[in-house]
């Protein structure tokens, strides 16, 4: 005599039937939960608002207003030679620019400014002394203020006929890795992972929480009298939870313009990445406790998994361990292929990290929660 | 009331609590929302360009730059691991400085200076770092100026940067988690598994079970509230005027709790309440982050008469003789809960059939 429990070994195929009316039920079960229609539709909002406000170039050059009378020819140099990271604007008159700064009480639209004395190039070039009037808002930072100092100093010096005495390398051999002045990729394109990721991670609290009721009311034990066999359930909570999770995905990256470069890579990735964390829905799932029990639990996996979203943020090389977290691939398939418009063969080596992981958590996920299933 | 039943119970509160997922979330919150608020308005928002310098000798320009405020400086062993961390974007620039360079660079031998700069670092802070190196070299040389830069401050004292502006939100969660939706969620949890009920059939009364509750909400208001201000380093010129500050605060936190916990019927509706009339409770936050709206509605807000003389105490060095009328209208406010608690217990009574 078998147990419900045993008769699922005996069949390899769920029953599509079965496992549509559980989906069905599931999907009611979903939206009857205020809690999470509620977060799901105000995270949606969030996210997309998020996503626009933020600023869509990133600045790269400081403000600086200018006030001088006979560098025209020097300045003009200077400024059409390109002065990386810094945006001159000239004004006639010093006093025009002290309204620009805010030095006579008004809010001023710029934070430094420079006015060189009427006849600088002369004394300079003759050698005698001279001051540079530099305005600095109370605000800007230290390094920025020694930065415009030594720009004032550079200048006169290169005035007076006096350059660096150092030999540089040439501009090749200066500038390391691809060149992005001008071309940075701006916050809110570095968000759209994390956008993508969160919204995914929403959807594992959500499915979680669909298989711990189960267990935790002991629904699906009377439910295993019936027809239902082990495989249909498990079948039918890893196609909800998957679709669920890719569908709301898909959707917000529609809205936050994620598809523009690299759709098909993206979309694939994100068909693993919602893979992925029903494989972690399931497991916390298997937890069977209680709302807040299964949510606690389920924040467990979530921080752990945000890391690579957030490393994305920051410049520079990512550290292997973070390289080893499950998310890292298809946060890094996203990022690619949306800002910097990577094609297939680069985004290969992510896409098989991702589906690995994707295969490992999930065939973790379904043994976990079968083996908790056998014991009710 | 019975004392000796509301410190039994307050034990087994405390006893159970480190045992509730909610209790470590509670307490852990501060800590986790301090560092994204560091990370995302700190690191992230206005980073410190980073400079690496490789000196192979003991260049006067690698200690004379190691000194240079609001840029972070690394060293690093060798041309090569600088020239990767430089190419990766783990710095925005380095320089290499080979044995001798100063001597060269005084003696006018034009000595060479190896300069790198990430391809993916900001033109901003590509022009501050060369900038500075620049000068940096200047001095080394010796070379003396006839310029002088007259550097003139405008406008007036420095704005409080925005992660300081965010601190009355970080403690007001902490208070709220900790202080009111831990013993909130406590009173809502025995009524649903309805041992609440069989607590009140022993000599227990429903107002030892709400004393030990509140009791419980402020001790961990305090903890949470004691914790964030300590990891933002925000304590203060007064520490004694803060924790004064603080034990009112918490006093609120804790009564707020009771209320929600009174009124609400089940966890559902403890988290509805949460969600819509939290309002009450952080509204005068966001006029510390906006500092250009009307102050006066910010005056509505019970909480406000807390927030106030923290901030100030906090950010502005204002001592506890400042904080003291603002201390004596928050205890008001605490007062005037009272009745309304005493409503909603006898709500709950009736609703119990008690």
């Amino acid at each position: 005599m078998t147990t419900p429990g045993e008769r699922s070994t005996l069949s390899f195929l769920p029953r599509w039937s079965i496992v549509w009316a559980i989906m069905r039920k599931d999907l009611a079960a979903y939206t009857r939960d205020r809690f999470y229609v509620l977060v799901t539709i105000l995270a949606l909002v969030v996210y997309v608002v998020l996503y626009w406000v933020l600023p869509s170039e990133v600045n790269e050059s400081i403000e600086v207003g200018v006030h001088h009378s006979d560098l025209d020819s020097a300045f003009e140099q200077v400024t059409s030679s390109g002065t990386e990271g810094i945006e001159f604007t000239e004004f006639a008159s010093e006093e025009e620019l002290l309204s620009a700064i805010g030095a006579n009480g008004e809010d001023g639209s710029l934070a430094i400014a420079i006015s060189f004395p009427p006849d600088f190039v002369t004394q300079i070039a003759g050698g005698k002394d001279t001051t540079v009037k530099l305005y600095v808002d109370q605000d800007v930072p230290d390094e920025v203020r020694r930065a415009i100092s030594g720009f004032v100093r550079e200048f006169s010096l290169a005035i007076a006929g006096d350059p660096l005495p150092v030999t540089l390398p040439s501009e090749e051999e200066i500038i390391l890795g691809v060149d992005r002045a001008g071309e940075q990729v701006s916050l809110r394109e570095k968000l759209r992972p994390m956008i993508a990721f969160l919204v995914l991670m929403m959807e594992t609290l959500a499915l979680g929480s669909l298989v711990a009721v189960e267990l935790h009311s002991r629904t699906l034990g009377a439910l295993l009298v019936t027809p239902l066999r082990v495989l249909d359930f498990l079948t039918a909570k890893a196609l909800f939870g998957t679709l669920l999770a890719l569908s709301q995905a898909v959707f917000i990256l529609l809205l936050v313009n994620g598809f523009a470069s690299g759709a098909a890579p993206i979309f694939v990735a994100l068909v693993l990445g919602a893979l992925l964390v029903t494989g972690f829905g399931l497991i916390s799932g298997s937890t069977g406790r209680d709302f807040l029990g299964m949510m606690l639990f389920g924040l467990l996996f979530m921080i752990p998994l945000a890391v690579p979203a957030v490393a994305v943020l920051f410049p520079g090389s990512t550290s292997l361990w973070v390289k080893i977290i499950p998310s890292y691939g298809l946060v890094e398939i996203i990022f690619r292929a949306s800002s910097y418009q990577a094609g297939w063969r680069e985004l290969m080596p992510f896409m098989a990290m991702l589906l690995g992981w994707c295969l490992a958590i999930f065939g973790v996920g379904l043994y976990i929660l079968t083996r908790r299933v056998r014991t009710l | 009331m019975n004392l000796r039943l509301i410190l039994r119970l307050l034990k087994r509160d405390l006893d159970l609590g480190p045992r509730s997922p909610f209790v470590i979330f509670a307490v852990t919150f501060p800590l986790v929302m301090t560092l994204v608020i560091q990370l995302v308005f700190g690191s992230l928002l206005d980073p410190e360009p980073r400079f690496g310098i490789v000196d192979h000798g003991s260049s006067q320009i690698a200690s004379a730059a190691r000194e240079v405020s609001g840029i972070s400086v690394t060293d690093v062993d060798t041309d090569a691991e600088l020239k990767q961390l430089v190419a990766d974007h783990d710095l925005d620039a380095g320089i290499v400085l080979h044995d001798g360079f100063d001597e060269e660079l005084q003696a006018g031998d034009l000595p060479f200076l190896g300069l790198y700069i990430a391809g993916e670092s900001l033109a901003s802070d590509r022009m501050i770092l060369t900038e500075i190196v620049t000068d940096l070299i200047r001095d080394a040389a010796g070379e003396s100026s006839d310029l002088d830069v007259e550097l003139i401050a405008v406008g007036d004292e420095p704005s409080v940067p925005i992660e300081t502006r965010l601190l009355p939100f970080l403690v007001l969660y902490a208070l709220l988690i900790a202080g009111a939706a831990v013993p909130a969620l406590s009173i809502v949890q025995e009524r649903e598994k309805r041992t609440l009920n069989a607590l009140l059939i022993t000599p227990v009364r429903v107002s030892d079970v709400l004393v030990s509750r509140g009791i419980m909400g402020y001790l961990l208001a305090m903890i949470a509230a004691i914790f964030t201000l300590a990891l933002n380093g925000a304590f203060g010129e007064h520490p004694w005027a803060m924790t004064l500050i603080l034990a009112v605060a918490a006093v609120m936190a804790a009564e707020w709790g009771l209320l929600m916990g009174v009124l609400a019927s089940d966890t559902n509706a403890l988290f509805t309440m949460l969600k819509t009339m939290n309002i009450f409770f952080f509204g005068p936050a966001i006029f510390f982050l906006f500092p250009n709206l009307p102050e006066w509605i910010a005056h509505i807000f019970p909480t406000y008469y807390f927030l106030r003389p923290m901030f100030d105490v906090a950010v502005h060095g204002a001592s506890l003789n400042d904080a003291l009328p603002w201390l004596a209208a928050a205890l008001g406010f605490c007062l005037l809960f009272v009745p309304v608690i005493g409503f909603g217990t006898n709500r709950m009574r009736r609703a119990l059939a008690v």
